[in-house]
């Protein structure tokens, strides 16, 4: 059994538009992910972060995405590697939930607001178990549990519209983990949540990823988020990786401008220690960013 | 400009309580009421920034719109330069607050999208009449250099413009009517952290040039550290700590500011972050039943106008 989870090679991407043009949303992208490691996958909007993740579950393929070149091989644990790009969508189904399963930012558009809470993950649990659905049931009691919601049984029988954002994750997170997948790919799963709420769903990710033993693919735009959580981080821009490297690497010896003045523009707690009045950031000004050629495009 | 500590409050709040009715059967009775802000009192001064903190549903959106005039009081005094903007009529309060500007989150939704850049920063100017017609074209091609922005941008539509650069116009749109201050309701949330940091120095730019006050409304800690001069909490409608920057960041006393600065994620990976618990507490509901009274905080001074609420 290969001790790595995912691996992806020179992975291309590309978006048809109208009248032949073509969005090269990532170009060239490699890296991979061992077992029971998190990796970062840190960007600004439009760096083509998320659809690196998606193109992991082949999720980019509804939005007509091409992958002119580059590999992705997912080995899950006790089964055979698996040729992501040339697998059909069914067999990717039956890979989607089971041994891949994500997280997005927004969990109230992730859930079904007419199926109540147990329901959802239950179902998840049927699709890819050989299980009754009393027993399923019981399975999805246990996950509510796992991932401390408050009165789960009370919960259970709930609606999504009836639970805080974090509840909202917290559930996202039981469906997700329901199968024990080999890894599990969060995109941006704390965005949209307070940070004394990130605070706890960060801290239940690290410690359910350790029960597991899991993989974390971690897509998020917050260096604070990925100091929190990442082994290693790779640095994406405009399409391509930029830097990749132990997050002590990157975060204490940033090789690459963009990383640079991507981590200068962070605002770090007790950066102000000892100083009474304000004062503005040094070096922030990027060139050959995404921001410039956003602005040169408009 | 540099900030004059001796300097009269530009904005008194006192005892500011804002209350939304929850309406319910066939008669439309109130029901409930949202206690969104509850009594609370600050100032800011010329040149200051004062920063408001606090998670989703603390009540300081609720406090900036309601000092702009966008909600209204169910209690309290806005004294702006003196005058109590609670007593004014609509017309009264409406040229008084050119002097008072907003700047929101989403700069997608705040502007027209059928409007070309130049005529959305030229509306207000027109509006109030605060020049003659045939100046405001070179005005607004003067705000769009102050920041950042380019003479030929004044003929663009908004959908041409980034994200960073549609705040840029936001600001100078609230910059027209030289405002005395300005209020920025999670002004840079939505931007990617590089053209944050561009915005945000920005906005330290163009105070130090023209002096305003800035009450910088804000859920991030990181942020709001780098910013502001003073700093309110706020949990639950309420102001529970407030003081100098530099106090309220090195020396926290209220457990809610604790518990906030303690869930900021730390930007380092080796930094020490203790024995952290897992926990699953979330923040309480502000509605509230007819019969709720609030009873008042007592706030005790632990010295240089850092003041605490009791906690009981």
């Amino acid at each position: 059994m290969s001790d790595r989870v995912l691996q992806v090679d020179d992975l291309h991407v590309h978006f048809p538009l109208e009248h032949g043009r073509v969005v090269k949303a990532v170009r060239g992208v490699s890296f991979h992910i061992n077992r029971g490691e998190t990796l970062a996958i840190v960007g600004e909007s439009g760096s083509g972060k998320s659809v690196t993740a998606m193109s992991v579950m082949r999720l980019n393929d509804f939005l007509h995405a091409q992958y002119p070149s580059g590999k992705i091989t997912l080995t899950p644990a006790n089964s055979q590697p698996i040729d992501v790009l040339n697998a059909n969508q069914s067999f990717m189904q039956d890979v989607r939930g089971d041994h891949v399963s994500m997280i997005f930012q927004e969990p109230m558009t992730s859930l079904n607001p007419v199926l109540k809470n147990g329901f959802q993950v239950t179902e998840a649990i049927m699709r890819h178990q050989a299980v009754s659905e009393d027993e399923a049931r019981k399975k999805a009691m246990e996950l509510f549990d796992l991932v401390r919601i408050p009165e789960s049984k009370k919960r259970f029988e709930q609606y999504p519209h009836q639970l805080s954002g974090g509840m909202r994750q917290r559930v996202m997170i039981a469906m997700a983990l329901s199968c024990r997948p080999s890894l599990l790919i969060a995109d941006e799963p704390t965005t949209a949540l307070d940070v004394t709420i990130q605070a706890q769903i960060l801290e239940l990710i690290k410690m359910l990823q350790h029960e597991i033993g899991m993989s974390v693919l971690f897509i998020t735009h917050d260096m604070g988020v990925v100091a929190e959580v990442a082994d290693r981080v790779a640095v994406m821009l405009l399409g391509e990786k930029v830097e990749e490297g132990t997050a002590e690497q990157i975060f204490h010896r940033p090789q690459h401008p963009y990383t640079q003045a991507l981590l200068n523009a962070v605002p770090r707690l007790g950066s102000m220690k000892g100083k009474d009045m304000p004062e503005k950031f040094q070096n922030v000004e990027v060139r050959g960013t995404f921001a410039e050629a956003a602005g040169a495009d408009a | 400009m540099p900030l004059d500590q001796s300097a009269a409050p530009l904005l008194n709040v006192e005892g500011l309580t804002t209350y939304f009715d929850i309406t319910g059967g066939i008669l439309g009775r109130t029901t409930a009421r949202v206690h969104a802000v509850e009594d609370i009192s600050f100032h800011i001064k010329p040149g200051e920034t004062l920063a408001m903190v606090g998670e989703s549903g603390c009540g300081k959106s609720t406090t900036g719109r309601t000092l702009i005039g966008l909600e209204k009081a169910t209690a309290g005094t806005i004294k702006f330069d003196g005058t109590d903007l609670t007593q004014m009529s609509t017309k009264d309060r409406r040229a008084a607050v050119t002097q008072m500007q907003m700047i929101f989150q989403d700069p997608y939704s705040s502007l027209n999208p059928r409007q070309t850049v130049g005529k959305s920063i030229a509306e207000p100017m027109m509006v109030h009449e605060v020049m003659p017609k045939n100046d405001i074209k070179d005005h607004v091609v003067g705000l769009l250099r102050k920041v950042g922005l380019q003479a030929d941008h004044y003929d663009r539509y908004p959908h041409e413009f980034s994200g960073g650069q549609r705040q840029r116009i936001c600001i100078a749109r609230a910059l027209g009517l030289n405002p005395r201050m300005i209020i920025a309701d999670e002004a840079v949330s939505a931007l990617d952290v590089t053209i944050q940091a561009q915005v945000i120095n920005l906005f330290m730019e163009l105070q130090e040039e023209f002096g305003l006050s800035l009450l910088f409304i804000s859920h991030d800690m990181a942020v709001v550290e780098r910013i502001s001069h003073r700093v309110a909490v706020m949990y639950l409608g309420r102001i529970v700590e407030m003081g100098p920057r530099r106090a309220v960041f090195d020396d926290p006393q209220h457990s809610y500011t604790q518990k906030l600065l303690g869930a900021v994620p730390v930007a380092d990976p080796t930094a020490d972050r203790g024995e952290r618990k897992l926990m699953v507490d979330e923040i309480p509901s502000a509605v509230r039943g007819l019969d709720y009274s609030p009873g008042t905080l007592t706030f005790r001074d632990v010295g240089g106008g850092h003041l605490v609420a009791n906690e009981d």
